[in-house]
């Protein structure tokens, strides 16, 4: 093998070598044989002339000799290759127009298609995954739900389809861990006793949890490897205790490198089991309450189980715990599908936004193709000729469509590499990142993507697919055997039928972009009426401070007290006009707990069941945050505990339950706590957790009469919010509070609002510009070529008279004609998916002139600007050189 | 006059080169020089099928080639069976022993 190797490969890389001596070896050969005649009598002459006729022809033994080396092959590719990267590099500009689309092309595939694999398809970290199966439940009305922690416990004993099956919550706490010195805010999750042991994995250090730790409260926690090498990488840490806020837990092990979490996405720093969740007395509840669906449930098949048969008997089980609690399981079943990253009730959602993703990359893969199909048609026209000469020279049409798919290889692979490079680069970028949320804190992101052999294996495919289908079409029209024709010269005038096709696939392509582009527009537009939407919130000069009582390890007693020292200190803080102590921060876009209240005295049957949102907050709130106070008066230091409950609602409230008449005085029954409430005030309405969305009922209660174990010290300064951040926590750290997280001004947590909307924009934008690169290559291209392919014909246009400004007109009225069809179409489509999509939207109507007038222009514009660069070239040329090029 | 030349069976060619070499080093002339002779004149191997043949067997790995003078002192490419044509030689012997033998167990039953 190796030998036959190494002489093919010498026989290609010292051609020259190799041939002389097959020369002089033969050489030898028939003067030994002259020699032998000669010493047998014969003449000289005589002697060569029959050595001679007995050798044959010594070029058809070489040639035999060759074929037996086996260089032949390789040989005419090596050729091929060598003569595509010098035709290549002539026509420089077009092959790199060509070899940029298709590693945009590439870039989009290699990413659209990781991220697929990466968020669909990929197991979690776990030994022989495609044993394990994820199980939630459903109802006819909900079709993801979790199992609640006893329904759990119930699947786990009784099933008989799995070796064993752990539970784990879709949800990741940030919780201050303290080792030794040092302390930080962390991600924690939690996972059943049993997770690890279910999963196949191996602790690096220590161990896991025991069978039962779930149900014995023990307070064990794993550390992740990434925090513990973070936190010195000490082996010494098994055994430690790690307290988690105030909870003192025993560390037992490390988990392994490759485990970065339970929850996709998340970096976790430390796992802790079930039961510890039961932690305080309500917490103790919710863990035990059969309609508390927190947990989804990862089973190991037991072998010879396959996934029907391990359903059917959930199914049973399910029909058993139906029956047995009928108030919390009625009609629930549990199902299972195949385990990946993401739990299953975010998969409908990743599968829509993949299969998206992947049929964006499929159209932008074939737009890139044709235009690069495009190209190389211009180019093959441009040396039809040169290929006919080839062709009566004796080349086979086999050969010449060799030749030309080897071009469209070489293109193909040097787009494809640089737009796999591009792609992983970029998958490198955001497999890991940490970023910083106002409220949340530091956040440490683990999406484990990256480019995979899957991946790898199928752009492989792909550019074998693209190198095809860019390069048969015009190989085999090239290589078409009209050689009378072409050598003649004949004239192509006025274009012909194919060009037609051609033209059709620019006008789909400026569509396509002109639809993106306006996509992009309309995200703009929203993003910049979301920016201007009256918050109803007059103060903007806001900073808060997250101060978390019950975790610091004060009692409610002492809670209260702290507040009211905290209002103090906040009084004698300098630059300080308005300080309030409340529950939440407006437009932090989590949704208020709603509580249900019936309205005293209301006619309507359906006012004495309503769920209201509400939040609680002192007096000072709406002075703080310039919310007006339309009637009534705010909460006063009156409103004590033993004192009649108190209200505050919202305009739409008023005016939605008690319409046209005064809502102060009017009584409200609380079904938390069975207890009447009176409201004393209406205020104005204002951005609750959106800037999107609609006006609707909200309750405010007294903080007096509603102890809060966490809350927040919202401040309005006298200048820029940002530099009482320091100043705040100071303050805060001076009562023996924790601040864990940084203080966050208004502006914070509107750009934290408006983040998603950016994120899509940004998106949305760079597949923009990638559409309006390809969208130009391609018009270039066909200009290109369809100026090209009658260039004799402007020869003699301009041999009659014509002015280059005449002919450059003639070109670009045709361009005109291609982009105007195309971007009128892009913009009908524009109209249809904004009143498809308008619900992403806001505030934009479905023909909206402010972003399609701008989109429409600027697009004829860049189009006829393109078309002017593809024509120039040729109108320059003198006619002689024109009628005789090439 | 010479006699009557003898067609070689297909695939003959290559053991009769490998034998020839087993004895050491040679050039192609001599190869076929020592063919014709020690077959006793019968067998005449053509330099047409001759050097493909060497440069098939080369590529095989079964025998390699080097540059080295002649009894003429004259430079000449040099064949020697490799270690792999050593054991390929004893290969296509038995082969061929076992084919010679069934031949002739079917002419001897006709």
């Amino acid at each position: 093998m190796l030998a036959d190797l190494l002489i093919r490969l010498r026989a290609l890389l010292q051609r020259d070598a190799v041939e002389a001596e097959l020369h002089d070896e033969l050489r030898y050969h028939f003067e030994q044989q002259v020699q032998k005649y000669v010493a047998s009598g014969l003449s000289r002459t005589e002697a060569m002339r029959r050595a001679r006729l007995e050798f044959g022809a010594a070029d058809k033994v070489k040639e035999e000799c060759r074929e037996a080396r086996g260089v032949h092959f390789l040989e005419v590719i090596a050729q091929d290759i060598r003569y595509s990267l010098r035709m290549l590099a002539k026509n420089w500009k077009l092959s790199g127009i060509a070899t940029l689309s298709l590693a945009v092309a590439m870039t989009l595939s290699v990413l659209g298609l990781s991220v697929a694999n990466g968020v669909l398809l990929r197991p979690p970290f776990a030994k022989a995954p495609q044993q394990l199966v994820t199980i939630y439940s459903a109802t006819l009305a909900a079709q993801f739900e979790g199992v609640s922690y006893p329904d759990y416990t119930y699947y786990r004993d009784h099933n008989r389809s799995f070796s064993a099956l752990a539970a784990v919550p879709n949800d990741v706490s940030k919780v201050r861990l303290t080792l030794r010195a040092r302390d930080e805010m962390s991600t924690t999750e939690q996972v059943s006793d049993n997770y690890f042991s279910v999963m196949g994995v191996q602790p690096f250090l220590g161990r896991f949890f025991a069978s039962g730790d779930d149900d014995k409260k023990m307070a064990k926690v794993v550390l992740t490897y990434s925090r513990w090498q973070r936190w010195g990488a000490d082996p010494k840490v098994v055994g430690e205790t790690l307290k988690l806020g105030h909870t003192p837990f025993t560390i037992v092990g490390v988990a392994p490198r490759d485990f970065t979490g339970t929850v996709f996405g998340f970096n976790a720093d430390a796992v802790v089991n079930l039961g510890v969740a039961a932690g305080s007395g309500d917490e103790s509840q919710a863990v035990n309450d059969r309609n508390n669906r927190w947990l989804f449930l990862i089973g190991r098949l037991n072998p010879g189980v396959t996934a029907k048969l391990a359903g059917a008997d959930l199914r049973a089980l399910s029909t058993q715990l139906a029956s047995a609690y009928p108030a919390a399981d009625k009609d629930r079943v549990a199902l299972l599908t195949a385990t990946t990253a993401l739990p299953p009730d975010d998969r409908s959602t990743a599968t829509l936004i993949s299969g998206v993703l992947v049929s964006v990359v499929l159209l932008v893969l074939l737009i890139a193709c044709a235009n690069v199909a495009n190209l190389l048609l211009g180019l093959a026209t441009g040396r039809k000729q040169e290929i006919l000469i080839r062709s009566a020279l004796g080349a086979t049409r086999g050969r010449l469509v060799r030749q030309l798919l080897t071009e469209s290889m070489i293109l193909c692979a040097a787009g494809g590499a640089i737009g796999f490079a591009f792609a992983a680069a970029v998958l490198a970028r955001f497999s890991h990142f940490s970023t910083s949320l106002p409220v949340f804190g530091a956040f440490d992101f683990a999406t484990n993507l990256q480019v995979d052999g899957t991946v790898a294996a199928l752009t492989l495919v792909v550019i074998l697919i693209a190198s095809l289908g860019t390069g048969l079409a015009p190989a085999l029209y090239a290589s078409e055997p009209n050689v009378a024709g072409a050598l003649s010269g004949e004239a192509v005038v006025g274009g012909t039928r194919k060009s037609l096709a051609r033209h059709l696939l620019v006008v789909v392509q400026i569509a396509v972009c002109t639809l993106v582009i306006a996509g992009v527009g309309m995200f703009l537009r929203s993003l910049h009426n979301l920016r201007e939407v009256n918050t109803g919130l007059s103060s903007r000069r806001l900073v808060a401070a997250l101060i978390n009582f019950q975790a610091d390890g004060f009692s409610q007693a002492e809670t209260e007290k702290l507040y009211e020292r905290l209002d103090q200190a906040a009084t004698q803080m300098y630059g300080v006009e308005s300080h309030t102590l409340a529950l939440g921060f407006p437009l932090m876009d989590e949704t208020w707990p709603s509580s249900e209240i019936a309205i005293r005295g209301a006619n309507d049957a359906a006012h004495q069941h309503e769920q209201i949102p509400g939040t609680v907050v002192d007096g000072n709130y709406f002075q703080t945050l310039g919310i007006p106070l339309l009637a009534g008066h705010t909460f006063t230091a009156a409103d004590a505990k033993d004192r009649p409950a108190v209200l505050i609602i919202n305009q739409t409230m008023a005016r939605t339950y008690w319409p046209g008449e005064d809502a102060v005085g009017k009584e409200v029954h609380l079904q938390d706590g069975d207890r009447q409430a009176i409201v004393v005030g209406v205020v104005a309405d204002s951005k609750y957790n959106t800037l999107d969305e609609t006006a609707h009922p909200v309750i405010y209660y007294a903080l007096s009469q509603r102890y809060q174990p966490g809350l927040m010290l919202i401040v309005r300064t006298n200048g820029d919010p940002r530099l009482w951040k320091q100043p705040l926590t100071q303050m805060v750290r001076g009562l023996h509070l924790h601040v864990d997280v940084p203080p966050f001004t208004l502006d914070d947590v509107m750009h934290f609002t408006l983040l998603i909307p950016l994120l899509t924009l940004s998106i949305v934008g760079a597949l923009g510009i990638l559409a309006l690169l390809l969208a130009i290559f391609g018009l270039y291209g066909a200009i290109f070529y369809s100026v090209n392919e009658r260039r004799k014909e402007i020869g003699i246009r301009v041999a009659l008279g014509a002015k280059p400004s005449h002919i450059t007109k003639m070109f670009l009225r045709q361009a005109a004609v291609i982009a105007g069809l195309g971007v009128s179409l892009g913009l009908l489509l524009g109209i249809t998916a904004t009143s498809v999509f308008k619900a992403q939207f806001f505030e934009i109507s479905t023909v909206e002139l402010h972003v399609l007038i701008p989109v429409g222009a600027a697009m004829m514009l860049v189009a006829i600007c393109i078309s002017y660069l593809a024509v120039r070239p040729w109108v320059r040329v003198s006619p002689l050189d024109a009628v005789r090029h090439n | 006059m010479a006699q009557r030349k003898v067609d070689l069976p297909q695939g003959t060619l290559d053991l009769l080169i490998l034998r020839t070499l087993a004895l050491g080093p040679e050039n192609g002339w001599a190869i076929s020089e020592r063919i014709h002779q020690v077959s006793s004149k019968v067998l005449q191997v053509q330099q047409g099928s001759l050097y493909p043949a060497l440069h098939r067997l080369e590529r095989r790995g079964w025998i390699k080639a080097h540059w080295a003078a002649s009894e003429n002192n004259r430079r000449a490419k040099y064949y020697e069976l490799t270690k792999t044509g050593h054991r390929q030689l004893e290969t296509e012997k038995s082969d061929w022993k076992k084919l010679i033998a069934a031949v002739a167990q079917v002419l001897g039953t006709t």
